[in-house]
């Protein structure tokens, strides 16, 4: 009987090989997914190997429960690399990704995808762990962490609300610490662990992470925590002085810092001392110049500078302005491209979008061919 | 209509005087401004045929725009990536830089002749009118032989700029451009950041060109 399933498992593996295979032979633009492929068809093909040369009992019943919950894992994984392809998922997301997870310093290869109605995250070092009884010595260890975000459908085509990603990538950043420095063990609870992602996502994108969820029509009691906690740490931050931001924040009675988040600041720390931390002397320097861009309905991917012209804006800096100039200018836009019934409305948001998808875009081209002159 | 100078497209570029300022972004290096013309990339996004959708493109037809939506469709060629034009191939593509010409300024695309050499024709419809905002379509059209790769973010046209003279055209509509470029006042303002499908069938001289018009 344990023969029997061993040798269907092993035909399954074979066949989740050759579909990876195809999927590799796809048209994916992307070096993030042809490298998250790669590395399914490595792990496969090492489990493929490892159950043929199976001897002992113990390994085969191991399998044989776990087999198939495996196979399921990648098979979902597969789906989730097919529409992070280009025809699925904007550029924008993706750009904004890369930057983010480049900045936390981890090799960290992002996959997006828009598939489902809440965000969540997988990564491939949780799946390697399940089956890594079965693994070859050395074949355990990751090169790089392929982490695969999911992202709600609805949310695909207004890049302002792909700032959910960076609470993904700080949940990330806090699970490898946690296995890797022992941090994870002080945040201890779920609720705390979110308020923690919140906190660190504010840190990467600022206010506009505040923006997003203030928007998302979350339960109002889950978000009233949370909401509290990232309205305390913009305060700490200096926002609460912001001009430009005036109105658009929760009043400041509101925002009471919370004692539990004591336990993060060590974990705060560390995203401070990274190119990961976006600082309130960033978001003056290039927001208030990319807002005044946006409402002349040029892309804000650049700023001036005094003597040397012009250089790239930070993809945060582009979302900050896109989410100011949403929530306080939308009038003046629409009255400049002269929409006044829903339809127009509606095509002024699209070419509104458009431009900060195009401005995120400039700016990530601009810096790598400054960065190739240089 | 003089040609704007070197020295004159950076001082447009550089202007605070809003009525003059000229926006060409994101101008990377200050060598893309040659004596008379500025350098212009290529975009990452592109319209291409499906040719075994094809059908007879008739302007006049009534249901055109469900036509070319079915043989035509977008797609997105990142940076570092490549999309191979084959001989006879037409595609449509944008500039990069995304442009903002003022009142008083004017402009036409033309080719790179190191381009031109290898058969690649970058636009048929040059014209750039006062006033306009976005980026740039291109019709860009393989005459040569062999396949040519196209990166995105290459240098791959030029746009001469021309000083408007005379008060016929600032603020106004002008006629005999190519659609997308020359519009009216509210439209230069509404940007497009991609390739744009034709328009031609919008024109209402279709309905009496093709006998539809009861007025014939």
């Amino acid at each position: 009987m344990k023969r029997r399933e061993l040798a269907s498992l092993i035909e399954q593996f074979l066949e989740l090989e050759a579909a990876l295979k195809r999927v590799e032979l796809g048209v994916f633009p992307r070096y993030t997914q042809r490298k998250a492929v790669e590395s399914l068809i490595s792990l496969v093909r090492n489990l493929t190997s490892s159950l043929e040369y199976l001897s002992s009992s113990d390994s085969a019943m191991f399998l044989i429960e776990k087999g198939y919950g495996v196979l399921q894992a990648i098979y979902g994984l597969i789906e989730k690399i097919e529409r992070s392809n280009v025809h699925y998922t904007p550029l924008g997301a993706v750009y904004l990704a890369e930057y983010l997870a480049e900045k936390v310093g981890r090799r960290v290869i992002p996959i997006i995808c828009f598939q489902s109605s809440t965000s969540s995250h997988t990564r491939l070092s949780d799946l390697l762990r399940l089956v890594a009884p079965l693994l070859p010595p050395g074949s355990q260890e990751l090169k790089e962490e392929v982490i695969f975000i999911t992202l709600p459908y609805f949310l695909k085509n207004d890049p302002l609300f792909h700032c959910l990603i960076a609470h993904e990538l700080a949940l990330h950043m806090m699970e490898s610490m946690g296995s890797l420095e022992g941090i994870l063990t002080k945040v201890a609870s779920k609720q705390l662990l979110v308020l923690a992602a919140d906190r660190l996502a504010t840190l990467m994108i600022g206010p506009s992470y505040l923006f997003t969820l203030l928007n998302l029509n979350m339960p109002s009691s889950v978000e009233e925590e949370r909401i509290r906690s990232i309205a305390s740490l913009l305060l700490d931050e200096g926002y609460y002085e912001e001009k430009l931001l005036d109105g658009l924040l929760p009043p400041l009675a509101k925002a009471h810092p919370l004692a539990d988040l004591d336990q993060i600041c060590e974990v705060e720390g560390y995203l401070r001392k990274t190119n990961a931390y976006y600082s309130h002397e960033t978001f003056e320097r290039e927001v208030p110049q990319l807002v005044s861009r946006l409402l002349e309905l040029l892309p804000p991917n650049e700023v001036n500078l005094h003597d040397t012209g012009t250089r790239p804006a930070e993809i945060p800096s582009i979302i900050n302005a896109g989410w100011i100039v949403r929530l306080q200018s939308m009038p003046a836009i629409y009255e400049i491209l002269k929409a006044q019934k829903p339809e127009e409305k509606y095509q002024a948001r699209k070419k509104f979008n458009a431009l900060i998808e195009k401005a995120i875009e400039l700016s990530v081209i601009h810096k790598s061919l400054l960065e190739a002159e240089v | 209509m003089t040609v704007l100078s070197k020295e004159e497209i950076l001082r447009r570029l550089f202007t605070s005087n809003r009525n003059e300022k000229l926006v060409i972004t994101p101008l990377i290096s200050k060598s893309q401004i040659s004596a008379g013309s500025v350098d212009l990339r290529l975009g990452t996004e592109f319209i291409i045929t499906k040719r075994t959708k094809y059908s007879l493109l008739d302007p006049a037809q009534q249901n055109i725009e469900e036509e070319i939506a079915q043989y035509q469709e977008k797609i997105h060629v990142p940076f570092r990536e490549k999309l191979i034009l084959r001989p006879n191939q037409l595609i449509l593509g944008s500039t990069l830089e995304y442009i903002k010409l003022p009142e008083d300024l004017m402009g036409y695309v033309i080719g790179r002749s190191s381009w031109g050499r290898l058969g690649l024709i970058i636009a048929t419809a040059t014209l750039v009118g006062p006033g306009y905002a976005g980026v740039l379509t291109l019709e860009l059209v393989n005459l040569g032989e062999a396949d040519i790769a196209l990166y995105p973010a290459a240098r791959i046209a030029q746009l001469v700029l021309h000083k408007v003279t005379g008060g016929e055209v600032t603020g106004g509509e002008v006629t005999g451009g190519e659609d997308g470029y020359l519009k009216k006042p509210l439209s230069k303002y509404a940007g497009a950041t991609g390739p744009e499908f034709s328009k031609l069938h919008k024109d209402k001289e279709w309905r009496i060109l093709s006998g539809d018009s009861p007025s014939l």
